[in-house]
């Protein structure tokens, strides 16, 4: 006979999909064990007493059982849901932008506590209709958790500080190559335009609370265009696409 | 696969990773499946083959409603006593059979074959979406009802072909949602319980 162990803990629904006739598998993001697997049974088919409605990007109270690092949810509560309905593509693609990546940075470390509360905020925040300067704060302070941000201060190559201007990005070694070292830098490398580094630079060392106001710190240009080429970036370290990507851009498009 | 099955035969292996393969059937069920139709009768067998290649020879999609139908266009879209001015769209077929199952609604059907999810990578023009506004276009219906699941893409999909066809002066509605016949209060999530309270009818 298995020990069966029991948790209770919060937790963000990330993502889910349907698994057998009536139950679903969630991602559910947690302050310490960072993203935990988890069934909950029957939940597509009966209303239960144990159960809030329960949907992904929603924070809630969850007890479980853990057999062999599999976990099964037996009560979950409700303690914030970001979405209200009718929801829109572009607030559903934008958080399944931050899901994604999300997943694809999860590792249990220290990190796990910060990275919630900021999905946490972030979620808030594209509920209020701001999306990609939240999806580049998003990306960006992921990057400092995981410490693969870019050296924007100084040269790679001659440790020059870095005087306002355009700049190449080495993807490979993670950093920029002032104007007289660019030659060194020709591959794999990424234009970031000055507007675009004094963007990277302010959200590097800010750090805005819950209730964001944004006004008139950039503009939407430079914030679609940074948001794209750190999506690049992430994409070489990472190796891996992202589906909900292709969907956020028609959605702008057409909203 | 794992080693218990390799080591049986490879005959029966392979047919638990086909079952294994279908929606909602997992390993232990693909296993029992398999067991089962071994144990079968080999004429009942040899039925369940035929009727699976049937349904790929002989089924397809309606050109008009995309629904799983043995004719194009299909019995519904032809049917002269339905109401062809109302569409219920839905995500896929079976939740159209579900929707005739209770001999409520007859009126006309379009199937997205599924829904918005871009997690998984589908977007809107991954679906139906495109045939069903040339179908108004064409053919202005007088109401569309949008029947996906009340799930957060559920929501999503309706609220994108909402805003879609929005200018085109057509009654949208969306199926409620509230508590099921024989519920109980006490046991529906608040959020239900909610939209019940907001959704509430004059009781005559």
């Amino acid at each position: 006979m298995q020990k069966r162990e029991y948790l209770n803990f919060e937790g963000i629904t990330i993502s889910s999909y349907e698994y057998g006739e009536f139950d679903k598998i969630f991602n559910i993001l947690s302050p310490h064990k960072g993203i935990i697997t988890a069934i909950i049974k029957r939940i597509r088919k009966t209303s239960n007493k144990n159960f809030d409605y329960i949907d992904v990007f929603q924070k809630m109270n969850f007890k479980a059982s853990i057999t062999d690092n599999f976990y099964i949810i037996y009560e979950a509560k409700s303690v914030e849901t970001w979405f209200e309905r009718p929801i829109k593509l572009t607030n559903l693609s934008s958080g399944n932008i931050i899901a994604e990546l999300t997943i694809n940075f999860n590792s249990i470390n220290e990190n796990n506590n910060y990275i919630y509360h900021l999905v946490s905020k972030c979620l808030k925040w594209i509920s209020n209709d701001i999306f990609i300067f939240t999806l580049v704060y998003f990306q960006i302070k992921l990057l400092l958790a995981e410490g693969i941000f870019p050296e924007i201060n100084i040269c790679l190559n001659c440790n020059n500080k870095i005087q306002p201007g355009d700049y190449l990005l080495n993807l490979i070694e993670s950093g920029i190559f002032c104007n007289k070292c660019s030659e060194k830098t020709k591959f794999s490398s990424l234009k970031l335009l000055e507007q675009e580094i004094r963007l990277l630079k302010h959200i590097k060392n800010t750090e805005y609370d819950n209730n964001l106001n944004i006004n008139n710190i950039i503009t939407k240009k430079v914030e679609l265009s940074l948001y794209k080429k750190l999506s690049t970036y992430i994409k070489f370290y990472t190796n891996k696409e992202l589906k909900s990507e292709k969907i956020l851009f028609s959605s702008l498009n057409k909203y | 696969m794992n080693k218990k099955n390799v080591s049986i035969s490879s005959v029966i292996s392979d047919l638990i990773n086909h079952l294994n393969q279908l929606p909602g059937i997992g390993p232990k069920t693909a296993e029992r499946l398999a067991f089962h139709i071994i144990k079968s009768p080999e004429n009942k067998i040899l039925s369940l083959a035929d009727s699976l290649i049937k349904s790929k020879q002989k089924l397809s999609f309606c050109n008009n409603c995309f629904i799983v139908t043995e004719i194009n266009p299909c019995n519904i879209c032809t049917d002269e006593m339905r109401d062809q001015k109302s569409i219920c769209i839905v995500q896929d077929s079976i939740d159209a059979y579900a929707i005739e199952s209770t001999n409520n609604y007859n009126g006309s059907y379009h199937i997205l074959n599924g829904y918005i999810s871009p997690i998984n990578g589908i977007g809107p023009n991954e679906l139906t979406i495109s045939s069903l506004i040339k179908r108004i276009e064409k053919k202005p219906p007088t109401e569309i009802i949008l029947a996906t699941n009340p799930t957060i893409e559920g929501d999503a999909t309706a609220t994108y072909i909402s805003n879609q066809i929005k200018s085109a002066n057509i009654k949208i509605s969306r199926l409620a949602v509230g508590i099921p016949f024989g519920g109980d209060l006490d046991y529906t999530d608040p959020k239900t319980l909610t939209q019940a309270f907001n959704s509430r009818q004059i009781f005559e």
